[in-house]
């Protein structure tokens, strides 16, 4: 009986237990740093190792082509699945997140955002920019630009509907200064009101929810953006200000800061305006404007 | 056969066993989260705090009670919940929340953790 007692607890003990990820053999050679990237006609895949002091995680990645216009995007790390199939052609796509060891839901962590963020940053290093980049290399940017921004409080399993107009709504004209996409304002700004958000402090329509923003990649302090104050520029962002004018690291741009692709959109715009506003990227206070800005993030044109 | 049959029992013992416990974790993080929005009217820390996770990114209660009420957030409804597939100690809890009276279309995934014994809300 005793016997039986054990086996039963043990048994229990095996099939309630802790799930584990990626597990490494003691011993066992660890991945060398950086991205492995392989783009070839249908398919876009590799592995990331995140630095030492992200814990030398091991990324695999892949995108293909499954039918005309669609793909299949997956991400896997830290015993997380992220999946995508993205149509392309019809706007539509399905996006899922769920534990590798049992495909259960999970949730993204600060952790894995942090993975993720570091696979974009490299993403964006090794692929052309924009459309340059084939159509699996660029689909599997945009989607892991997007998990790089997903808050924890919104469900991993969602569908994400683009469609220009109802969608998203493009603003290429307001990423332009003086003449150019890129370089210097050189005073000649080009500014769009307000981005805008609502939060703790109050809704859209409170001044201090609202910023006068210049778009584009026309700036960059340290990797945060400038705000004006006093006729002086700042770099730094100002925390719920009434209409502060702001500029840098790509204001208005689908996904965090200076990303390869160069869509900029309403959605987006306001989404950088919550994000760079005293809010935490994941806060639970800008998911409105990450949900809304998802679309635009997948299925926005590029404006150059 | 009376092995086999003994495996079969074992089994389904386990799975029974297995099935109850998560669904008793489910439950009690539930709980705990209709006992923080209850409890948050009162804005008192004495009541609220232990209710909350600590360490990682968790805030004083003061500052995220003071939080949830310039929002006005109010708890609607639980829909359900799931254990964490990668974390037994962590129930996903999907939840319609209000702000200044206004229902939120997109339900909230709430996060509960169990810390020394008890289930704890991380917001």
């Amino acid at each position: 009986m005793r016997k039986i007692l054990g086996a039963l607890a043990a048994v229990v003990l095996f099939a309630c237990g802790s799930p584990s990820g990626t597990s490494t053999e003691p011993g066992a050679a660890q991945p060398s740093e950086g991205l492995k990237l392989a783009v070839e006609p249908g398919t876009a895949q590799g592995t990331f190792v995140t630095e030492a002091s992200q814990g030398s995680t091991e990324v695999k990645f892949s995108s293909r082509e499954v039918e005309p216009g669609v793909y299949r995007l997956e991400v896997r790390f830290n015993g997380l699945t992220l999946t995508s199939l993205v149509d392309a052609e019809n706007g539509v796509s399905t996006m899922d997140g769920f534990a590798e060891a049992n495909g259960q839901d999970t949730q993204m962590m600060d952790p894995d955002r942090a993975v993720v963020a570091a696979l974009y940053a490299a993403l964006n290093a090794e692929l052309p920019s924009g459309d340059a980049a084939t159509p699996e290399a660029k689909y599997l940017r945009r989607a892991v630009g997007l998990w790089a921004e997903h808050p924890g409080t919104v469900q991993m399993q969602r569908t994400v509907m683009g469609e220009q107009g109802r969608g998203y709504t493009m603003l290429c004209s307001y990423a332009k200064c003086n003449g150019a996409w890129t370089g210097s304002c050189g005073g000649s700004y080009n500014w769009y009101s307000y981005a805008k958000h609502d939060c703790q402090h109050g809704g859209f329509d409170y001044t201090g929810n609202q910023q006068i923003a210049q778009l584009g990649n026309h700036a960059t302090c340290s990797g945060d953006e400038y705000y004006l104050s006093g006729g002086v520029w700042y770099c730094g962002e100002p925390d719920h200000w009434s209409r502060p004018k702001v500029q840098g690291i790509c204001f208005g741009r689908c996904g965090g800061g200076c990303g390869g692709d160069t869509q900029y959109t309403l959605d987006a715009t306001n989404h950088d305006g919550c994000v760079r506003n005293g809010h935490a990227l994941a806060s639970a206070y800008c998911d409105d404007q990450f949900t809304s800005a998802s679309d635009d993030e997948l299925f926005a044109p590029n404006c150059y | 056969m009376g092995l086999a049959r003994a495996c079969g029992v074992l089994l389904a013992l386990a799975a029974l066993a297995c099935s109850s416990l998560e669904t008793r974790k489910k439950e009690e993080a539930q709980a705990t989260v209709r006992a923080f929005f209850t409890a948050l009217p009162t804005g008192d820390c004495k009541v609220l705090g232990p209710m909350l996770a600590t360490g990682g990114s968790a805030r004083p209660c003061e500052d995220t009670v003071r939080e949830l009420h310039e929002h006005g957030m109010e708890l609607v409804e639980v829909l359900d919940a799931v254990v964490d597939g990668r974390d037994p100690n962590a129930v996903l809890v999907r939840a319609k929340l209000a702000r200044d009276g206004a229902v939120r279309a997109e339900p909230f995934v709430l996060r509960v953790e169990r810390q020394d014994g008890e289930w704890k809300l991380r917001l």
